[in-house]
């Protein structure tokens, strides 16, 4: 497979991943504000610092409230990683993946761009609608997981998809916990409220990890949530699982062969298995989540390095 | 909604002979489209236009980068019985066989300028003429591997060619994906109508591609050049890499090591044995041609010259898409094979002799003119339905410049029914069949695209300007 093709594939699905994370996101967030009374002030700068662009958000707005946020989360074409941005990049790859991808593939996310239609632009719909863009949203992105697990051969195109779509899954939810802990936990003692087990709930519901959760833990517990999002072996969107699953699929591509990427993922996964919730709490979480963004980042690199660099031939 | 108003008027139609009295290919089709519930047809034209949009078919034209549009599929098919069609495949596959002779004489021996059947000016004046090609020996003297000759039929129904597309013809993953249409609309009628089959057309391409592969077929790796995901026909690369298995790379995928030319692939350098390319000639390598292209690959040609690697077409190929030339196949056909054309040309009057430009110019209200080198319907006048400045600006075009100019005749093109809002109207149509050629075999596609010219009245089919498609039946009943 050519190195270009294989890059595309990868960026193809991390565009695809994105899209639906953000959309859980926007899902989540907006269940999550319409249980706060009307003249609480609901929350939805969390929302644009996960995505960390929280400047650049503020340079475009003059306030932060729901209409404000959806419009840059949704339908904002300046900023790079709105609902549409993606999905527009995503149809250009895929456009340029035709022969590679299967035509129901292609279908699909050709026609994903028709749920932000442009003409939303100056009016920020109404819940009810946005819900339908989550649904459609997400619901596509599992049809396409689908397809690519029922129909793709095992070859280098499946497992960079594969590395691209778990890379982004593990940085969406690291993300997710660094912004929401900033929320809910200043320190570790204040939890215990209801408003902060609502919260939680909602960054479960985000990760559609909520039910998961309670049929193991049965009640909100900051630590146990920390565990199942960070390295839980089972759950598939825990950081842990979603860096086993890449290292995996690099392991394919080289047929066995150890590659940097390979070693460099598989000492990130060692650290990841051994480490306890309270430790990452008390050394402190943000810490710990930037150092392993860090990493993934460099990880990121050296796969495009050391698969689809041109530069190196 | 039924075929009782259609009527085939003054041109030869398709479909009838004459009111309500259908040909006897069409008439199970006749019978069966009559026979549907009212708007039944309608639901099947919009579901057909919705599946060519979901799938991305799209088309764009070249001097609008943000506008893509799918082709007006039209979803009442062409039918041609087989008997009719038996000749024009005889006759493509001679005129075929006839060119690459040709283009291997002129790039070589010369013969035919010894003869003086051609005079040497007009071939080294040819748009598509390479003197970097001098010399060259393709595998199999074979240069042209795919071509797309466009046909039309008179009024008597005599089928006519009216140019060769050699250097790159387009369109050819358009007549798949319509017949896979009409195999969803009228599976029934589809089976008992008998209809030649297409779908093997991309085996049949590999085949024709490994047989002039420069190592064993069974390890030998294809890839289609393309421009790139903003080329107008980039659908068509993507579709027919993925029919054929081959590796679609673009001028930056490949590089040449010194010795073959490769692709960068994620396991390293692979070597590529032959390239269809869907670029033209100037763009293959900036060593030999345009230095400035981005599009090709420094040291294809070298790797090329040496049979390291197969260019499909080859390089040099598009000389006789000319027009000029155009109007010399059917001698040249005499002179190679010693056997009389078994497709009719249209009759050409070349401007670059006196005698036939003074004739066109008397004539230009009667006549089209074409210029030569030029292709998708741009730069025609059609006579008949011209204004009398349209008909002064060519006068003038004319005499600057005549060795670029050809005149034929104002054929009245056949027609065949086109569903127009809730109507049966008739329309011109021509047809664009593919032909493979590999030296030793030919496959001519039965059938082809039908490109069908929607305005009415109109005899351009271009897809460029608004011609739309149909699905084409050659069947045995």
């Amino acid at each position: 497979m050519l190195g270009r093709v294989a890059d595309n594939i990868f960026w193809l699905s991390r565009y695809i991943e994105r899209v639906s994370n953000t959309a859980r996101l926007i899902e989540a967030s907006s269940y999550l504000n319409l249980d706060f009374k009307i003249n609480h002030e609901e929350q939805w700068v969390p929302l644009i610092e996960i995505s960390g662009n929280l400047n650049e958000f503020k340079n475009n707005y003059d306030c932060c409230s729901r209409d404000e946020v959806l419009h840059w989360l949704i339908y904002n074409e300046n900023y790079q990683d709105s609902l549409r941005s993606c999905l527009i990049k995503a149809r250009d790859l895929a456009a340029s993946l035709r022969e590679y991808l299967s035509v129901e593939i292609f279908q699909e996310i050709n026609n994903l761009l028709s749920l932000v239609p442009k003409k939303h632009f100056n009016q920020v719909p109404s819940y009810h609608y946005i819900f339908e863009i989550c649904e459609g949203v997400k619901r596509s992105n599992m049809l396409i997981s689908g397809i690519m697990i029922k129909n793709m051969e095992r070859g280098i195109g499946f497992n960079f998809w594969g590395i691209g779509e778990f890379l982004e899954r593990s940085d969406n939810t690291s993300r997710l916990l660094n912004v929401n802990y900033f929320y809910l936990l200043p320190e570790v003692e204040y939890i215990g409220t209801s408003v902060e087990d609502l919260q939680w709930s909602a960054i479960l519901q985000s990760i559609d990890a909520r039910e998961a959760y309670y049929r193991r833990f049965s009640i909100i517990d900051a630590k146990n949530i920390i565990k199942m999002i960070i390295n839980d072996e089972s759950f598939p969107r825990s950081i842990y699982f979603c860096l086993i699953s890449a290292k995996k699929c690099i392991f394919e591509i080289t047929q066995n062969q150890l590659s940097s990427p390979y070693l460099k993922l598989n000492l990130l996964c060692e650290d990841l298995k051994n480490i306890s919730s309270e430790k990452i709490i008390e050394s402190g979480l943000h810490e710990f989540i930037d150092n392993l963004q860090i990493k993934i980042n460099d990880i990121n690199l050296d796969i495009f390095q050391t698969f689809c660099d041109p530069r190196h031939y | 909604m039924n075929f009782n108003n259609y009527s085939p008027e003054n041109y030869f139609d398709e479909y009838f002979l004459e009111n309500n009295i259908p040909r006897k290919e069409a008439s199970l089709l006749v019978k069966t489209i009559n026979s549907l519930d009212e708007g039944d047809l309608k639901k099947r034209q919009e579901a057909s236009e919705v599946s060519i949009r979901n799938m991305g078919i799209t088309f764009k034209l070249n001097d609008n980068i943000d506008h893509e549009r799918t082709i007006p599929f039209d979803i009442i098919p062409r039918v041609i019985s087989g008997k009719e069609w038996d000749p024009v495949e005889k006759g493509l596959a001679q005129r075929i066989k006839a060119i690459n002779l040709f283009i291997d004489d002129i790039y070589n021996d010369q013969e035919i300028i010894k003869d003086n059947l051609i005079p040497s000016e007009i071939i080294k004046s040819s748009k598509g003429y390479r003197s970097e090609c001098e010399g060259l020996k393709p595998p199999n003297k074979v240069w042209a591997h795919v071509t797309g000759t466009d046909i039309i039929r008179d009024n008597d129904g005599t089928f006519y060619v009216l140019e060769d597309n050699l250097c790159v013809p387009s369109g050819v993953s358009y007549a798949l994906i319509n017949r896979q249409l009409m195999k969803r609309n009228f599976p029934e009628v589809f089976q008992r109508s008998n209809v030649r089959q297409i779908i093997d057309y991309p085996d049949k391409f590999v085949k024709t591609l490994n047989e002039l592969s420069p190592v064993d077929k069974s390890y030998s790796t294809t890839a289609i050049l393309t421009p790139g995901r903003y080329n107008s026909a980039y659908f068509e690369h993507a579709f027919l890499a993925q029919q054929m298995g081959a590796m679609l790379v673009e001028g930056q995928d490949l590089v040449y090591d010194g010795k073959y030319v490769c692709a960068r692939t994620v396991k390293g350098l692979q070597r590529i044995d032959v390239i269809y390319r869907r670029i033209d000639d100037t763009f293959l390598d900036p060593d030999v041609f345009n230095p400035l292209s981005m599009l090709g690959c420094s040291g294809l040609i070298k790797a090329y010259k040496e049979n390291k690697i197969t260019i499909a077409n080859a390089p040099g190929t598009g000389v006789a898409d000319d027009k000029v030339i155009y109007s010399f196949i059917p001698k040249i056909i005499k002179y190679y094979l010693g056997e009389e054309p078994i497709l009719k040309n249209v009759p050409t009057k070349l401007c670059w002799n006196n005698d036939d430009l003074e004739y066109t110019l008397d004539n230009l209200k009667e006549l089209v003119v074409k210029p030569a080198s030029e292709c998708g319907g741009y730069g025609i006048l059609i006579g008949p339905n011209s204004t009398s400045d349209e008909i002064n600006k060519f006068s003038k075009l004319l005499k600057k410049n005549p060795r670029n100019y050809i005149s034929q005749p104002t054929l009245k093109f056949s027609r065949v029914p086109v569903l127009i809002n809730n109507n049966f109207e008739g329309r011109h149509v021509d047809l664009r069949p593919f032909i493979l050629y590999s030296g030793s075999n030919c496959h001519v596609l039965p059938g082809g695209l039908t490109r069908v010219a929607l305005k009415e009245g109109s005899l351009v089919v271009n897809s460029s300007q608004g011609g739309g498609t149909k699905d084409t039946w050659i069947a045995d009943i």
